[in-house]
């Protein structure tokens, strides 16, 4: 087989906005086959993926892939993307398609675009409970089973695909691919596995390349003084193992460096289940190759039943937030019964309007470590009072009689009788809006996974 | 700065890297490299789950276990979250600030510098 060039020119699309010279640069040198993106992650928390919103700034989103398709496009270069719009769900997926087809607009261009959607129905998922038991293959990171009652309450549900819908899309003919929820390694891997290169080192390839110059290290101070500051990696693949090199001469992919990336955000050293299987990097070699490159070997793939990643989330209420610090000893030292009296009042003055919970974070006092944090000398507490309701309407009106609550709270030995507490914004309270939680986080094994990642392909521009 | 948090950063520069972040929601793992041969061998042969768990008050089932890197003096240990991430009440969504409370146990293993 001949050697595949992928260039994965940022970690995220939308995230600081990729080095428009260094990518140029990098598709004159290397000419890459691929460039290959993952847009997503589930790192901000549930709030994305039930509210249908992006994580990154529009424009941002705007610049990274204008710059990849401005250049991909017209040079032939296929454009892979995954885990679109941050979440991947539909609402997602939309947003993203509807970014790219005005772009090939804006700028003439025209390619085959294959849109694939990761949603998985509520329905489906109700189908694979047998008398509401679920099959207890479908376990989630914690051991838990998956439960008829987790499935009932999920307002949106995604599964994350591996390298095979990719790959049926580039055999179809498609020039760009938006993709929802994905595996990030996968995106970068299916390319090669479309080419032929094994599945391991394709994988292990995608795994370290995915969150771009993460995976390398600084010769000479480049990314500070960079306002779009993600710079490409270039991952050449051939039949025995693959090199990565950072698009700029002052970066650098060390055996180091791509070691300590293949750790990230992982909890296997040696391990990476994907759908497909198993990625074994315990025999994998890295070795320095030229200056700022590494050359890596020996990954393995074990394939295994195809099983899906699928993440839920459900509405658990409406937020409402104020920031207040308080400087006055007295009230500093007892802050906690303080607090604890205020939310029981709130209890009898709001309990029969609807149920809710308020949520402390004393910063300056274990807000970041709680129960883990030891002991520290405290003058002064920032206080984030966070409160989770039925309705926002009920929300927010525990949060400002919380606030005057607290200006004025009569504690033990006060002497503060003009008020307690330094307000941080005004209006003192914010209002936030839906609040989720993740609900479903199972493996589930799949047969086939064109049953829940379905492809439909036009043209653009 | 104060002289206390000056203390504090001296003694970490023992550390190449320490960090913490979500491997998923439901679980922070913990990365770290050592400077010195003799700091990551005793660092290896002494860490337990059950001290992380002790360190992070989370139940020692919910650690999982120490696995290294030789050739990079590499640790790394992950445990499962108390709040999963961004749920009401978790106070790092992405769990990249945990790092702390396991700088100050190895500090505790490893003694003053030799």
């Amino acid at each position: 087989m001949n050697a595949v060039t992928v260039v994965t020119p940022t970690g995220c699309i939308g995230n600081r906005g990729i080095d428009e010279a260094a990518l140029r640069n990098c598709i004159r040198v290397d000419k890459p086959d691929a460039i290959a993106v993952d847009a997503g992650s589930i790192d901000c928390g549930p709030w994305y993926l039930g509210s249908g919103k992006a994580h990154s700034p529009r424009r941002n989103i705007e610049w990274d892939l204008d710059t990849i398709l401005a250049q991909a496009v017209p040079a032939g270069i296929k454009v892979l993307v995954g885990s679109a719009g941050g979440s991947g769900a539909a609402r997602h997926v939309e947003d993203t398609v509807a970014i790219v087809r005005g772009i090939a607009r804006k700028r003439g261009l025209r390619f085959r675009l294959a849109v694939i959607w990761s949603d998985v129905a509520t329905d489906w998922l109700r189908r694979q409970v047998k008398d509401g038991v679920v099959p207890s293959a479908i376990q989630c990171a914690t051991g838990a089973v998956l439960s008829s009652q987790d499935i009932e309450c999920s307002e949106t549900v995604v599964g994350m695909m591996g390298t095979g819908p990719f790959v049926d899309a580039l055999a179809e003919g498609a020039d760009v691919i938006i993709a929802g929820r994905a595996v990030d390694a996968a995106v970068i891997a299916s390319f090669p596995v479309f080419k032929g290169c094994d599945p391991g080192l394709a994988y292990h390839m995608g795994d370290i390349m995915e969150c771009a110059e993460s995976c390398a290290e600084e010769i000479a101070p480049t990314l500070r003084a960079l306002g779009h500051n993600r710079i490409p990696i270039v991952g050449r693949i051939d039949a025995d193992g693959f090199v990565l090199r950072p698009a700029v001469e002052t970066l650098a992919c060390t055996p180091e460096s791509c070691l300590m990336h293949s750790a990230y955000e992982r909890t296997s050293l040696h391990a990476i289940k994907v759908p497909e299987g198993t990625i074994d990097r315990s025999e994998s070699r890295y070795e320095k190759f030229g200056d700022n490159a590494t050359r890596i070997t020996g990954s393995r793939f074990e394939p295994e039943p195809y099983s899906i990643l699928l993440e839920g989330v459900r509405k658990v209420g409406y937020r409402s937030i104020f920031p207040i610090a308080v400087r006055t000893p007295a009230m500093v030292a007892q802050l906690d019964e303080i607090l604890a009296d205020t939310d029981k009042v709130q209890q009898a003055m709001f309990g029969a309007d609807g149920q809710f919970k308020i949520h402390w974070h004393k910063y300056g006092d274990d807000a970041v470590l709680q129960m883990a944090e030891a002991s520290h000398a405290l003058h002064e507490v920032g206080v984030l009072a966070d409160v989770v309701a039925d309705s926002q309407d009920l929300a927010h009106d525990v949060a400002y009689d919380l606030l005057t609550r607290l200006g004025f709270w009569r504690y033990p030995g006060r002497y503060t009788t003009a008020g307690n507490i330094a307000v941080t914004l005004s209006p003192g309270v914010v209002d936030v809006g839906e609040v989720y939680e993740f609900s479903i986080y199972h493996s589930m094994p799949v047969p086939d996974y064109r049953e829940i990642f379905k492809t439909e392909i036009s043209v653009a521009g | 700065m104060d002289n206390l948090v000056e203390d504090e950063v001296a003694a970490r520069r023992r550390f190449k890297v320490m960090r913490s972040k979500n491997a998923g929601p439901f679980a922070i793992t913990l990365d770290m490299v050592f400077r010195n041969e003799a700091d990551f061998s005793r660092a290896l042969s002494s860490l337990t789950p059950a001290m992380v768990a002790q360190a992070y008050h989370v139940e020692a089932s919910a650690v999982t276990g120490v696995s290294s890197l030789a050739p990079l003096r590499a640790i790394k240990v992950s445990y499962l979250r108390l709040t999963p991430a961004g749920h009401p009440g978790d106070s790092d969504c992405y769990g990249m600030n945990q790092e702390e409370p396991l700088a100050r146990l190895l500090l505790e293993i490893l003694g003053p510098p030799t």
